[in-house]
């Protein structure tokens, strides 16, 4: 039903979520936030059941917290990743399982070096250099099959995550007029301007803050 | 399965025989027990959290899908310059049966909050009796008001905990706390989410209609309170399973205020020949 | 009343019977200028002439001691009752058996670690050796834990065996659930809280342990730690533990070049140091054992050495060793030459 689609470049990624709240056949909300901040330079975009995904990206949040405190440096990429699957699969056989799907990615300012993968509800956990869940992905997918270069800009990045969702916008029967864009790079996480039906046809400039 | 559920269709719909032999089995079970010991007769099986399952469909991967009950309600509640005003029906409904007219579906938790009833009646009245008991608690405890954000989280986390065990539930929380009003949405899938406007219930639907058309932040009191009388009527109006009387309530920082509580049939004579 | 001798003392309490007399007897000789530890001890002498005598003794006394507030005496006399199990503190406030412990590994064969610029050093004393031994059982006493930790044991063998299984438990748990390796001193720490846990909990005998470890993580790159049988650890840039260890760490002290050691140069220190310590008259390569771990293009490699590099070391060592020694004995003779002219030259 929702949509999150991630984008990995050579020195950042970028993680889009819809920001729609359904509720059966009604949308409960249009400002929701999907993209939860793990650490200062990893952002999880989590699609999913309802009430399991705030929940679960809390678990996995705090428990990355958890270990900075233990152990004064943060997880890796790989291994929150990891440990996000581990999660996830550990609770799949289990009386309730958790229905829910990330894109999980960030850029790592010391091996300068961006990190980007495709979690779902059943752990499985690939390394991608683009990825989407939801039925606006696939619509969302081959744009970046077609589009997608790894030495882009922001602002060519922005124009590309752009051009999936105009795609999104344009096919999906689902209606999903906003988007929220957070950018990882190398001074931490950012939020870019939400894209979303008014504004999609216009220019808009990206500003990353050095 | 997901489109099925865009348009509305819940699952059981389809494997309506298979569910109904299900639920049948499962009965089965309970009356023969019920022969044994005269004493329990038809009551509930012991131990719900353990039992309710039994009694329950399964979806294709095996899991209990959610009791399938009517939410036979509309009840909208939102934030706006003035404060947040609540608006509901009180219509209790079982199946096509009315039970009642004039239900009460808005539970005052303490001076400052308010919450909702959609769904389950029984489920709702208990979980705010429980949520009503933790606040006051709280305010034993911290020797303040508990705030709107945690006084939901409790109820979200009281109900995640019985996620998938059958309970029909669909509240907003509404009230002023020393953060300024807020409003909460929480059901029985254990979301929980702030906002501005909401509404819940089979009636939301039709109550939705109104309310977004008429509503803007900068509402004066007096319209916020008509604009929700008029949405939760126009719902009763279309929906069979809300009607009775329109309750109305507002929230401000002195805490709630009930405004008014008048018949649907009333407010239908009184506005039919108003001006659109 | 003055009480200076024993049998004063023994005669007046001898005729405790009660609490009541003991508080009478307890203020008679309050006045008494002794030093509390001097009448401990004569009371000490006393006890245990009279426990030979009465049966009952034992209650009068502690009835006395107790008006007697001489907590320390009963120390004395009932030190065993503290040592016998690990999670009872004695009354100053020790643990007997995990001090027992500890000391049974200063009798344990000695390991050795050194941290260099270029990769961290192992090396232990072999205690186990025997003509008729297969060595193809692998090494004795030191253990790879994953692909970036090596560790070395001194204590009891058996009980090493259960915490190297451990300890290659818990890193692979943590590959599990991180898919990565564990950072050493997460390792270390792991391993510390199982210790721990023997010293506390009841009925349990704490392991006879102390352990060596040294790896490599992202974090803080070479590093070197040593934990004992208490659940202790700590951080090292060269340590000793077993026989002789307060010796190797005294010149390891001086021999230790802050930041410009290289894993050869501490090669070389190793088989200095443990010639030094070692107990035999002469060191000999299957008696020692010893490791490095370095970084090789992005990996860590480690190397239980051969026993013929090891051989190598000690016979390089031994020449250097001779040659000093004829270079000393060389500037002896030298410097008596010189003497011996000199005074010739006075006389003349």
């Amino acid at each position: 039903m929702e949509t999150v689609i991630g984008i990995k470049f050579n020195d950042f990624t970028l993680i889009a979520t819809d920001m729609t709240a359904a509720h059966s056949i009604m949308v409960m909300k249009d400002d929701e936030d999907k993209t939860y901040n793990i650490t200062d330079n990893v952002v999880m975009g989590v699609t999913g059941e309802a009430g399991d995904v705030p929940r679960f990206a809390e678990y996995i949040t705090q428990n990355v917290k958890l270990y900075r405190m233990r152990n004064g440096y943060d997880l890796s990429i790989p291994a929150i990743a990891t440990f996000t699957r581990k999660t996830v699969a550990e609770h799949l056989r289990s009386q309730s399982p958790y229905q829910v799907n990330f894109m999980l990615g960030g850029y790592n300012p010391t091996e300068k070096k961006s990190h980007l993968y495709f979690i779902d509800y059943l752990g499985a956990q690939v390394d991608v250099p683009y990825g989407a869940h939801g039925y606006g992905g696939m619509m969302a997918i081959t744009v970046m099959d077609r589009y997608y270069k790894p030495d882009a800009n922001y602002q060519e990045a922005y124009d590309l995550l752009k051009k999936c969702i105009l795609e999104v916008q344009k096919r999906c029967i689902i209606n999903m007029p906003k988007f929220k864009v957070k950018i990882s790079y190398a001074g931490g996480i950012q939020e870019l301007p939400i894209i979303s039906k008014d504004n999609i046809e216009q220019n808009i400039i990206v500003n990353v803050k050095d | 399965m997901a489109m099925l559920s865009l348009c509305g269709l819940s699952d059981d719909t389809l494997f309506k025989s298979k569910c109904e032999l299900e639920e049948d089995e499962a009965f089965e079970t309970f009356r023969s027990d019920n022969t044994v010991n005269q004493m329990n007769l038809y009551s509930l099986p012991g131990n719900p959290v353990e039992n309710m399952r039994m009694i329950t469909a399964r979806d294709t991967m095996g899991r209990p899908i959610e009791l399938n009950f009517h939410h036979g309600t509309t009840t909208l509640g939102f934030l706006y310059q003035g404060g947040i005003v609540l608006a509901v029906d009180s219509r209790a409904t079982g199946g096509q049966y009315i039970g009642s007219q004039c239900m009460k579906k808005i539970v005052e938790i303490n001076d400052f909050m308010l919450g909702t009833l959609a769904g389950g009646a029984a489920d709702c009245v208990y979980w705010d009796r429980v949520l009503s008991k933790q606040c006051r608690l709280h305010e034993l405890r911290n020797k303040e008001r508990i705030s709107i954000t945690a006084a939901s989280k409790i109820m979200s986390n009281m109900i995640y905990y019985y996620k998938g065990y059958g309970l029909s539930i669909g509240m907003m929380l509404a009230g002023y706390d020393k953060n300024g009003p807020s409003l909460f949405y929480i059901d029985n899938d254990g979301s929980r989410t702030p906002g501005k406007v909401f509404s819940v219930g089979s009636g939301s639907i039709y109550a939705f209609g109104v309310l977004d058309s008429g509503y803007k932040w900068d509402l004066t009191d007096e319209e916020a309170q008509k604009l929700g009388q008029r949405a939760i009527f126009h719902a009763t109006h279309r929906d069979a399973y809300s009607g009775g009387i329109v309750r109305v309530y507002h929230i401000t920082k002195d805490g709630w205020k009930h405004i008014k509580n008048e018949d649907c049939d009333e407010i239908y004579d009184r506005v039919k020949n108003e001006a659109k | 009343m003055s009480i200076l001798d024993t049998n004063t003392l023994l005669k007046h309490y001898t005729s405790v019977e009660t609490a009541d007399h003991g508080k009478q007897f307890y203020n008679s000789i309050k006045n008494c200028r002794f030093q509390r530890r001097c009448t401990a001890t004569r009371l000490h002498s006393a006890y245990s002439f009279n426990l030979k005598k009465s049966r009952i003794f034992n209650l009068k006394v502690l009835s006395f001691f107790h008006y007697f507030n001489l907590q320390n005496l009963l120390n004395i006399l009932l030190a065993r009752r503290y040592d016998t199990r690990t999670t009872i503190f004695s009354p100053e406030g020790r643990l007997y058996q995990v001090e027992y412990a500890i000391e049974a590994i200063s009798h344990a064969g000695t390991c050795l670690g050194i941290l260099t610029n270029d990769g961290v050093l192992l090396a232990a004393e072999k205690r186990n050796v025997n003509k008729l031994l297969d060595e193809t059982c692998g090494s004795e006493k030191i253990y790879k834990l994953n692909d970036d930790m090596v560790c070395s044991v001194a204590g009891i063998t058996a009980d090493a065996n259960v915490l190297v299984s451990e300890l290659r438990s818990i890193s692979e748990r943590y590959r599990m659930q991180y898919g990565d390796s564990i950072p050493c001193e997460q390792l270390v720490s792991w391993l510390c809280d199982v210790k721990q846990a023997y010293t506390q909990y009841g009925g349990k005998r704490p392991f006879g342990v102390s352990i060596l470890y040294m790896g490599w993580d992202s974090h803080y790159g070479f590093q070197l730690y040593q934990s004992d049988p208490s659940g202790n650890y700590c951080g090292w840039k060269a340590t000793c533990i077993g026989t002789n260890s307060a010796a190797a760490i005294a010149s390891l002290k001086t021999e230790y070049k802050e930041g410009q050691m290289t894993l050869d140069e501490a090669k070389k220190l190793a088989v200095k140091i443990l010639s030094k310590t070692l107990d035999a008259t002469k060191l000999t390569a299957d008696k020692v054992e010893m490791a490095t771990l370095k970084r090789e293009s992005d990996q860590t490699v480690t190397n239980i050495l051969e026993k013929h590099e090891v051989e190598k070391l000690i016979t390089e060592y031994e020449k250097m060793e001779a040659e000093i020694a004829a270079a000393k004995a060389e500037a002896k003779a030298k410097e008596k030459k010189e003497k011996d002219a000199k005074e010739k030259d006075q006389s003349s």
